[in-house]
């Protein structure tokens, strides 16, 4: 697949038109014979023709996305100013992100969960990858959706489909991918996930599984303490998940 | 009787003498040579009027004349993308109703010719965007029945179409193309888009990098101005609410120390406002219109304030 770095040489502007504008411009590309490139995202459909892109955002909960596009931004200026400042993080060991304890034989016991508020954006912070002011932005509760989109975004590119004269092709082409800033991502998840897998080996036996952010045990106080204590020598924010009695599978 | 014109100043027949030999070579240049009725006249009060003041026009001769009007002519750099041909067709894919003086006005080149199609709201003669007028092209009057139209909405836009002069050949001369800025509603447009269409050169193919590149500079410039204006406009609604909201605070305080650094806050709130406002005004984000809407705003705050004796 061919791959842009550079998005600048792409595209020099954008605009944003309602989404019924759309055909017509895809119709008006189609009647000049244009070049350009077309991409369908979860929020917005973007086609790019002689270095202009057009953005139609979708019906998909655009007010609260398009409220907090300025994340987007924000998260971008702050990874690029984290890379040239010279800083480097060690990307970890990929652990899987859902783990279970296959070995679990406990039953009859109480299960406990905690799970990590916030977990790639807080690890942002704790990195020094995102700022303190950026990642306050970012605590809206309606932000949630865009504040992982502007993380896993991050230097990752966008595949568009080519048009060549008019006509759209199924030639793919990924713009705008960035390795250092993709790698700051994967040093957020990896973090993550190795955290779930220290707590695993403190748990030991009464560990039951993870699932990305979240860690469930046999709920007794002396776990709850263990996990809360080491989380917060991490510096994360969390919450305890009440308790449900475990039984075997019939 | 005396003969008409007998009376007029020699200097004001000198001008003219001037002027009309300058269109006359007006006419001859290319399109991307050619220069406004605004920017002859300054080119002649500027650099040849100075040349022949004080003699009498009958003794100034045509050849002298010409010969000034040449030095100028070839002094002005040719415009770039004056040929429709070479224009990417995105730039001017989709105008808003209400952006469109600007965007003949501010972003084509200001060599090539155009229409706007209105369908029922009107439509223009095919003109050239040297001499574009919002008024006298007749793109206002469109403009004002499609605001009644679509009742202020932004449901209208207008989108371009390359098209070819009435019997005209499709040879590739700039002159012979103008882009039709056809109405679109709730994105159905009123007439076809299919452009004409010209297999560029391969010199022409070049050019075509640099003109969109020229052109989207433009529409950048345009967007940030109009981010500008409404910033200025946010600013000054915003100043203004912060002074009633101190009025409001300083109504229920009773603390003569908190009621002092209220009022002296306030204080700085107007000054700063009016400071804002000002700027803003100079800066052409407000239009004379708005900056007296919350000039008298403000001076209406600072006169309650007097009445109830505070500090201004």
């Amino acid at each position: 697949m061919k791959t842009i770095k550079y998005v600048g040489s792409v595209i020099k502007t954008q605009d944003y038109k309602t989404k019924d504008k759309e055909l017509l411009m895809l119709n008006l590309i189609k009647a000049n014979g244009g070049n350009g490139y077309y991409r369908k995202g979860n929020f917005s459909t973007e086609l790019v023709w002689d270095k202009k892109s057009y953005m139609f955002p979708s019906d998909n909960d655009v007010k609260s996305y398009t409220r907090g596009m300025f994340l987007f931004g924000m998260v971008r200026k702050d990874a690029k100013a984290f890379i040239k400042s010279g800083k480097t993080i060690k990307v970890p060991n990929k652990y899987p992100t859902n783990e279970y304890n296959d070995n679990f034989d406990k039953f009859g016991f109480k299960m406990g969960g905690t799970d990590l508020n916030h977990a790639y954006w807080r690890i942002a912070f704790n990195l020094g990858i995102i700022s303190k002011t950026t990642y306050q932005k970012g605590l809206d509760d309606d932000f949630k959706v865009v504040r992982l989109s502007a993380l896993s975004t991050m230097g990752k590119g966008k595949d568009y489909f080519v048009i060549k004269e008019g006509k759209l092709t199924n030639e793919v082409v990924k713009i705008g991918y960035d390795e250092d800033m993709d790698n700051l991502y994967k040093a957020i998840r990896y973090t993550c996930f190795k955290y779930m897998q220290i707590l695993k080996k403190m748990l030991g036996d009464d560990f039951i599984c993870y699932r990305t952010d979240c860690i469930y045990y046999v709920d007794v106080p002396e776990n709850r303490k263990m996990v809360r204590e080491y989380l917060k020598e991490q510096n994360m924010s969390m919450k305890q998940l009440y308790a449900i009695k475990k039984t075997p599978h019939e | 009787m005396a003969k008409k014109g007998k009376n007029i100043n020699k200097g004001v027949r000198l001008y003219n003498k001037i002027l009309k030999e300058f269109t006359k070579v007006n006419n001859s240049l290319p399109e991307d040579r050619k220069v406004s009725l605004a920017d002859r006249r300054k080119y002649i009060t500027e650099v040849l009027y100075p040349q022949f003041k004080g003699i009498d026009p009958t003794k100034v001769g045509v050849k002298a004349i010409r010969k000034g009007i040449d030095g100028v002519v070839s002094s002005i750099i040719p415009q770039e993308g004056c040929d429709p041909n070479i224009i990417s067709p995105s730039v001017y894919a989709d105008v808003m109703w209400f952006e469109l003086d600007e965007f003949i006005r501010d972003v084509l080149p200001k060599c090539i010719f155009i229409r706007v199609d209105g369908d029922s709201a009107g439509k223009t003669r095919i003109f050239n965007t040297l001499n574009y007028d919002y008024n006298r092209s007749g793109v206002r009057k469109i403009i004002d029945n499609i605001r009644d139209e679509v009742n202020n909405s932004s449901s209208a836009s207008f989108t371009g179409v390359k098209k070819l002069k009435p019997n005209k050949a499709n040879d590739g001369t700039p002159e012979n193309y103008f882009i039709d800025f056809i109405l679109v509603i709730n994105s159905v447009p009123t007439s076809s888009i299919n452009p004409i269409s010209y297999t560029l050169s391969t010199t022409q193919k070049k050019q075509v990098t640099s003109v969109r590149n020229a052109i989207l500079s433009r529409v950048k410039d345009l967007s940030n101005k109009k981010k500008r204006r409404k910033n200025a406009r946010k600013s000054a609604i915003k100043n203004i609410g912060e002074i009633k909201k101190k009025n409001k605070r300083l109504k229920k305080a009773k603390s003569p120390d908190f009621k002092r650094r209220l009022a002296f806050e306030r204080l700085k709130e107007f000054l700063k406002a009016k400071k804002q406002l000002q700027t803003a005004f100079n800066r052409g984000n407000l239009t004379q219109e708005q900056f007296d809407k919350f000039n008298n705003e403000l001076d209406i705050l600072i006169e309650q304030v007097k009445k109830e004796g505070g500090i201004i």
